[in-house]
């Protein structure tokens, strides 16, 4: 499997998943018109690295998402809660740089089985 | 010659505040982009733009995704017809937005709708997670969630009405206000 790098648009984020490291990274603002189309070389990508059974560091750097969005990224996260609860190696960083993404990000991290750390990148 | 006088007739309507945009057509993210554009670039200096920018972006997708007018663009691709309309006065901005559906829609609507207004911040949050993590709602692009996310953003209940048309279609219009700070 390549690398992965997707370009920012106007709409939806960029998007760097690296098979050989495990490395994630979904950076920018994320309101596509279909979201589960966009987010599908990502969920793609995880069952694969999952399988290969890497150690996975995703790092969300988003600065807005519309609800739609917000599903999809609640899916990768239960991706990866299932794969620490199988004994897999996990860690998630999510970045904020507002009140509204770090209440967005705890709503999201803090009910999960998944080491994660919330970092502000002001 | 009457005509002639809409721009005469729009100007004197909207005396009171400034319409910042107004849109009436074929929603695509296109003119999602474009308009949304127009927010930040006519808010920049506003405590409350990511608010108002994703309110925008939600009542958007949902005439996109959700409007029984549909239409198809010049490539194919079918959006959802309807109007979205924002306005500025001294003291608040309004963003409105208006599209058919049907009838039978109406009582679920409505029942979505009061539940949301009905919910203090906390059980928003609650809702809205709950929500979240139930299965998509079949034949739908979003997540089912976008009227919990707009009224968690506000801080006025969801001012709706449903606008009889013909023995089919109901005008759905909604109407958010934000108050400017200090």
């Amino acid at each position: 499997m390549e690398r992965i790098h997707i370009n920012k648009t106007k709409v939806s984020p960029e998007v760097i998943l690296d098979p050989n490291t495990g490395y994630a990274e979904i950076c920018g603002e994320s309101y596509p018109e279909n979201s589960l189309n966009f987010y599908r070389p990502v969920v793609d990508w995880l069952k694969k690295t999952v399988e290969d059974k890497r150690e996975i560091e995703f790092n969300f750097k988003l600065d807005y998402f519309n609800t739609s969005s917000s599903k999809c990224i609640l899916d990768i996260l239960g991706i990866l809660e299932k794969y620490n609860q199988e004994g897999g190696k996990v860690i998630v960083n999510w970045y904020y740089n507002d009140d509204d993404m770090l209440e967005a990000g705890e709503d999201f991290l803090s009910d999960l089985n998944l080491p994660y750390k919330l970092i502000s990148s002001q | 010659m009457e005509n002639y006088m809409e721009a005469h007739k729009y100007y004197l309507d909207s005396q009171e505040s400034k319409v910042i945009f107004s849109f009436k057509g074929r929603f695509s993210q296109e003119i999602l982009t474009e308009l949304g554009s127009m927010i930040r670039t006519s808010l920049q200096a506003e405590t409350k733009i990511k608010k108002i920018f994703g309110v925008f972006i939600e009542i958007s997708q949902n005439i996109l995704y959700y409007s029984d007018e549909r239409e198809v663009g010049p490539r194919g691709d079918e959006g959802g017809v309807g109007v979205v309309l924002f306005r500025e006065s001294s003291s608040d901005y309004m963003l409105s937005s208006g599209n058919l559906v049907l009838i039978e829609k109406i009582p679920s609507m409505k029942e979505k709708i009061e539940k949301v207004n009905s919910m203090n911040k906390e059980q928003l949050k609650e809702y809205y997670q709950q929500q979240l993590r139930k299965e998509r709602p079949e034949t739908s692009k979003g997540a089912g969630v976008g009227l919990i996310d707009i009224a968690r953003k506000i801080d006025s209940p969801l001012y709706y009405q449903f606008i009889p048309v013909n023995e089919k279609y109901s005008f759905y219009t909604m109407s958010i206000l934000f108050k400017k700070e200090g």
